[in-house]
């Protein structure tokens, strides 16, 4: 069951996923940046009274302004007009910017603030870090007396005062959270700005140097609310103060100076009356003024100063010249779009400079609900971006997938027609077999060739006899012996494939003094060389054949014939003789006699 | 975000890794397998074909020799071999008158051969003749045209007594090592 929910949530999860991960956000500058980082910015003001519109395009340089679409208050809290302006919105934007997938909606809020007590433990604005961060999820561990269900429309933060050594907390409440909310979705991310710190901020900033001669207090005239903030070197306090109904804040003296003097600023101060809604803030002098007369206080050391309109907008015409114009703009709270971005590192020194840098950050702080469910339920780009990777890795594993089997079935279907494939073992086997019976069978032609080739055949013997004498009486054989035998050098000796062998023909006899010259030139090495050679072209025998590899020895023998008698009428010839002749074979002599195949090997070749 | 990272672990990289990635594993092993199978099978085909070539030019120049071959089995098989050289050695004595060449003995003999350990064991055998000397050389052409294995040993060639000066009738001895194919 657990497992089950566990997948759905999952499958769910990746449903969302997926959602956010598209092609088009993924490759979009903007998708998943926040509300003040997209091409476009709608500006809307609302202070309970009205709402003013107005959309930004661009940054830096490039930023320009236009008349946004027109607004009733009720139309703020409806869902479905909203939807309807932003599609128009969308539309005219996607015919004028390029890739535009989403933009930004800033809601400025005057309609009323309240100031919060600061749980004690978060009282040092040197914790602001963690107070800030823990606001934004429980804000009860921040702020006191607070029920602990908090709606989701009120919203708190945390504004440290270093030069105070205080921090003041600070709720909105967004009266068309819900509308909101609805309206909120991928293409189109919200930002709720406090419209008095974005005063505060742009003030802080245009006043920063004359704080720094004179103390200050800033009276920021809402229609609503007032909010009073005294100044010395760096902010001090902020108070807020709501009219109730009334046009300015009941007991405003009585706020006023006491502020002064816990500061004991009443001796000499800028008093800076701004006006921020449709009042004119000498309403609020005319109010401190029966106030010090009725309670006698001494406003001798009250500088008060009414700004001129045009002197805020002029703080922004350096940066973008011509392009500040108020009467398009409307809203100086809508400035904050020419304040650097929030990333940068937040000051912490003791200076009015520091202050008009922490304000212009946390001018910019949205009172949106932002917590850790919030953003678990944004998809990172890093996350987008490995999806979009494993949805191309996937394609591409797919299309390999296809090529594969494309490919396997090719071969198959390839290899099918092909004849390689329709070679039986048998075939195979059987050609072997032939081959190899057949090439035994010259083998065995080879070897018996070579052990049959004639190398002692009596017809040849005895004809080599008849070479060796002379034709005629002058020599007599009594007796012819032959004989093969093996040569000494191989004798004993098993290793060589091939022994060396040697022929020798024996002639005994008797002859005349010109046949004892025949003989006797038989020692000649030219004339016995000569005798063989030209038998084995006769009887067309090659082992009479003359090479180096066979040597020749003739051995004659002679003496006298005891038998012979001078007149020689027995016929007996005057000499006896013994002539041996030798041919001796090299065993690495063509002839030399191999060794004899065993047995199997005939057996085979049968 | 942890969820987020989860599902895509389970749903983009282990689902399709098991569903798309094993079996493009399995293919690409098939494939390959298949491949190597083919270039094996082709290489033995290849193979088959040489051998083919190889035994029909083999054939062809070991057909004329069938005859020979089979003669030379015949020749060599030392079966009943002593009777196939007396009858030859008979066939070759009986084109020639008995005035001309007698044999006087014909033995054979079981032992090594003379002319080295090659030969190994073997029949010798051994004839003694009476006859002229055109006569012993035409009936040895004959006998060891008919067998060439007969190696010559010895021969020994004398002078029959009493025959000196004229009509020369000789008295030989021929031991031949009969070469066999066992």
């Amino acid at each position: 069951m657990n497992l089950k929910a566990t997948v759905s949530d999952l499958r769910a999860a990746h449903r969302s996923a997926r959602r956010q991960a598209s092609l088009r956000r993924v490759f979009s500058r903007y998708a998943f940046g926040g509300p003040l980082d997209q091409a476009v910015r709608w500006h809307l003001y609302y202070d309970g009274e009205r709402v003013i519109s107005v959309v930004a395009q661009g940054k830096g340089a490039t930023l320009s302004w236009a008349q946004g679409p027109a607004m009733e208050i009720a139309e703020l809290g409806k869902a479905d007009r909203l939807q309807g302006l932003s599609k128009e919105l969308s539309h005219a934007l996607k015919l004028s910017i390029h890739n535009q997938t989403s933009f930004g909606v800033v809601l400025h809020l005057a309609d009323e603030i309240d100031v919060g007590i600061v749980q004690e433990a978060f009282a040092n604005p040197e914790l602001f870090e963690q107070a800030t961060a823990l606001i934004r999820e429980t804000p009860t561990e921040v702020v006191t007396d607070l029920a602990a269900d908090q709606d989701p429309a009120i919203q708190w933060r945390y504004y440290p005062l270093f030069s105070g050594q205080r921090a003041v907390v600070l709720r909105h409440r967004i009266e068309c959270f819900s509308a909101l909310q609805s309206f909120t979705g991928l293409e189109i991310k919200i930002a709720v700005h406090s419209a008095p710190i974005e005063m505060l901020a742009l003030y802080l900033k245009l006043y920063a140097e004359a704080i720094e001669e004179k103390p200050h207090c800033f009276v920021l005239f809402y229609d609503r609310f007032t909010v009073v903030v005294a100044a010395n070197q760096g902010v001090l306090d902020l108070k807020v103060l709501p009219h109730r109904g009334q046009d300015v804040p009941p007991a405003f003296g009585d706020e006023l100076f006491s502020l002064l003097e816990r500061f004991g600023l009443v001796a000499s101060c800028v008093l800076l009356l701004v006006q921020c809604g449709t009042q004119d803030p000498t309403r609020l002098f005319s109010e401190l003024d029966s106030y010090a007369r009725r309670n006698h206080k001494n406003a001798d050391g009250l500088e008060i100063q009414i700004p001129d309109k045009a002197t805020v907008w002029g703080l922004f015409e350096e940066s973008a010249p011509g392009k500040v114009k108020s009467e398009i703009i409307q809203r100086p709270e809508f400035l904050t779009e020419y304040t650097e971005k929030s990333g940068k590192e937040f000051p912490l020194s003791l200076s009015i400079k520091s202050d008009a840098q922490r304000f212009a950050i946390l001018s910019r702080e949205t009172f949106w609900p932002d917590d850790q469910k919030a953003r678990d339920q944004r998809l990172p780009r890093s996350l987008a971006m490995t999806m979009t990777g494993l949805l191309v890795a996937r394609i591409l594993g797919i299309l390999l997938l296809l090529g594969l089997g494309g490919w396997f079935a090719l071969s198959v279907a390839g290899a099918s027609h092909g004849d390689a494939l329709r070679l039986s073992p048998e075939m195979v086997t059987s050609k072997q077999a032939e081959l190899t019976k057949l090439r035994e069978t010259r083998q065995y032609l080879s070897l018996w060739d070579k052990i049959l080739s004639p190398r002692s055949q009596a017809w040849s013997t005895m004809d080599f006899f008849l070479a060796l004498v002379p034709e005629g009486r002058e020599v007599v054989c009594d007796r012819l012996k032959y004989a093969i035998k093996q040569s000494e050098a191989r004798q004993g000796s098993t290793t060589a494939n091939s022994g060396g062998f040697f022929r020798e023909w024996s002639i005994d006899g008797s002859c005349t003094d010109r046949g004892r010259d025949h003989l006797e030139r038989l020692r000649e090495r030219s004339t016995i060389s000569s005798l063989f050679a030209s038998t084995a072209i006769r009887l067309s025998d090659p082992s009479f054949g003359v090479s180096d590899t066979r040597s020749v020895k003739v051995v004659l023998r002679e003496e006298s014939n005891p038998q012979f008698d001078s007149g020689n009428k027995s016929g007996v010839l005057p000499y006896q003789f013994r002539l041996v002749v030798t041919q001796t074979f090299a065993s690495s002599d063509p002839l030399a006699i191999p060794v004899m195949p065993k047995p199997k090997t005939s057996k085979t070749a049968s | 975000m942890k969820r987020y990272l989860q599902s895509i672990l389970v749903f983009d990289f282990a689902l399709p890794a098991l569903l798309i990635g094993l079996p493009c594993c399995a293919l690409l092993w098939a494939v390959m397998r298949f491949q190597s199978y083919v270039i094996e099978k082709a290489e033995i085909r290849a193979a088959y074909e040489t051998q083919s070539r190889q035994v029909t030019a083999l054939g062809a120049e070991l057909a004329p020799m069938d005859p020979k071959v089979l003669l030379l089995r015949e020749m060599l098989s030392s079966n009943d071999i002593e009777a196939k050289l007396g009858n030859g050695i008979e066939a070759s004595l009986e084109k020639l008158s008995s005035d001309d060449v007698e044999q006087t003995l014909h033995d054979f003999q079981y032992g090594p051969s003379t002319i080295g350990p090659n030969y190994g064991d073997g029949r010798q055998m051994t004839l003694k003749l009476s006859s002229r000397w055109e006569s012993l050389n035409t009936a040895a052409a004959d006998w060891e045209t008919r067998f060439p294995n007969l190696v010559l040993e010895t021969l020994s060639i004398d002078l029959a007594a009493g025959t000196a000066v004229s009509a020369p009738y000789l008295q030989s001895a021929l031991s031949y090592f009969v070469v066999t194919d066992n």
